[in-house]
């Protein structure tokens, strides 16, 4: 199986263009699942691991918003084939170097995509171009609610969905924007928006995630936390923090021009 | 100097005494010089004090519970120094003497308030419920109480109808 037909379609990040694209270029959510009962993926011996991966290519493929999706193994990918996945954001860079019994599932219009067992056994992803959280939020929730008629997922009551990583327990959910930002770094203003940034409980890191150099000025900014607010609060806060950097690029673009 | 505060780390005395706010909560660690080099505590923008809380409560005099194993999977609280990782589900039941003072810095709350998997959950409490039932249908076969017996076999029959029709 080769991605062939993937990089000859339309794709949601390259085709649809949105007014308030110019400064927000992509949302992005995911979610962390795992299978009650089983181990997570880093711990999880070879056997484990693929039988986790069936269950789960089987119960992704099997939704509606999966038909006529593209289901792979990590394994059976070329580098080339893992460079242009990574590059267009459907598979992170720790899945594209993993062992035996990862894989990925892209829906056809490349805004979905479910890579398992990379961290956590599931990994439900939806990017969305522009400004676009409730959208994505709404089509992800729906997705999720899709995979639960068939998966048992790891949860307890009080600490929420079940994570490998104790930083992305309860809600699993890491939202983020792709900010252009060009003002701000010409204006050298960068530096103190992180650190506002930061002190309001949300991340800025460079264009493909942890530990990427912001080339371009493109940064992503996204939610720290995951435990003790809903869905909806964290994206409200997100949003809120978001609007307020549209707003200081946009001043510091008619300063400059 | 009565009492001198120790480093969270490696329980030498402590020099450094640092307080970061975040989201209006304070947090505050005490390290010795050596660990506050090594933590890189003198440079500001590459130290996160998530990471250092996440070590300090496990350092080894904090977990002297080390001996404890994960039942389901055989994962140590040396495997989570390790790898910064559980190693399944059941270890958040297993480790929770290290987990809590852990969660207290890194996150808004330590309680879930968002989606919850009802139809997941359902299930799960209908498996349990039939389980019971089981266990005491044979029970009350082998005290030769039929009556009992025959109630179970019926409150079987039903959750095992509504466990069908959940899995439609």
């Amino acid at each position: 199986m080769t991605i062939g037909s993937l990089i000859d379609t339309p794709s949601e990040l390259t085709d649809s263009s949105s007014s308030k694209s110019a400064i927000v270029l992509m949302t992005r959510i995911r979610l962390a699942r795992n299978l009650a009962g089983h181990p997570f993926p880093g711990w999880a011996k070879p056997a484990q691991r693929q039988k986790i991966l069936e269950a789960c290519t089987e119960a992704v493929t099997a939704t509606t918003a999966m038909k006529r999706s593209l289901a792979v193994g990590v394994d059976d990918l070329g580098e080339l084939e893992k460079r242009i996945l990574v590059e267009r954001h459907l598979i992170s860079r720790e899945l594209s170097g993993s062992k035996q019994g990862s894989g990925v599932v892209i829906s056809k219009d490349q805004a979905i995509s479910v890579m398992i067992n990379e961290e956590d056994h599931l990994r439900i992803q939806m990017l969305r171009a522009g400004f676009q959280l409730k959208k994505t939020w709404a089509a992800i929730n729906d997705m999720d609610s899709a995979l639960e008629d068939s998966l048992d997922f790891a949860f307890s009551p009080t600490l929420g969905y079940l994570t490998a990583c104790p930083t992305n327990l309860g809600t699993g959910m890491r939202a983020s924007a792709m900010m252009h930002l060009p003002a701000l770094v010409i204006a050298n203003q960068m530096e103190k928006v992180v650190r506002a940034v930061n002190q309001l409980g949300m991340v800025v890191r460079g264009l493909f995630g942890e530990g990427s150099d912001a080339s371009g000025s493109i940064f992503q900014i996204s939610n720290q936390t995951t435990l003790g607010e809903s869905e909806e609060e964290i994206l409200k806060r997100l949003s809120g923090v978001l609007q307020s950097i549209i707003e200081h690029e946009l001043n510091a673009r008619a300063r400059l021009l | 100097m009565a009492n001198p505060l120790k480093c969270d780390l490696c329980s030498k005395p402590a020099t450094v005494h640092l307080t970061q706010i975040l989201d209006n909560k304070v947090h505050k660690v005490d390290l010795c010089e050596d660990c506050a080099q090594e933590k890189g505590v003198t440079d500001p923008s590459g130290f996160s004090l998530a990471d250092l809380l996440l070590k300090a409560s496990l350092n080894p005099e904090a977990s002297t519970e080390s001996g404890v194993r994960c039942e389901q999977c055989g994962f140590t609280p040396n495997d989570f120094k390790k790898q910064g990782r559980f190693g399944c589900p059941a270890c958040y039941g297993a480790f929770k003497g290290i987990l809590d003072p852990m969660l207290e810095g890194m996150h808004k709350g330590t309680v879930h308030s968002g989606k919850v998997p009802q139809k997941a959950l359902e299930r799960k409490s209908l498996y349990d419920r039939l389980t019971k039932l089981e266990g005491d249908l044979s029970e009350a076969i082998k005290a030769e109480r039929y009556e009992d017996a025959a109630r179970c076999r019926d409150e079987i029959n039903q959750v095992r109808q509504a466990v069908g029709q959940k899995q439609r």
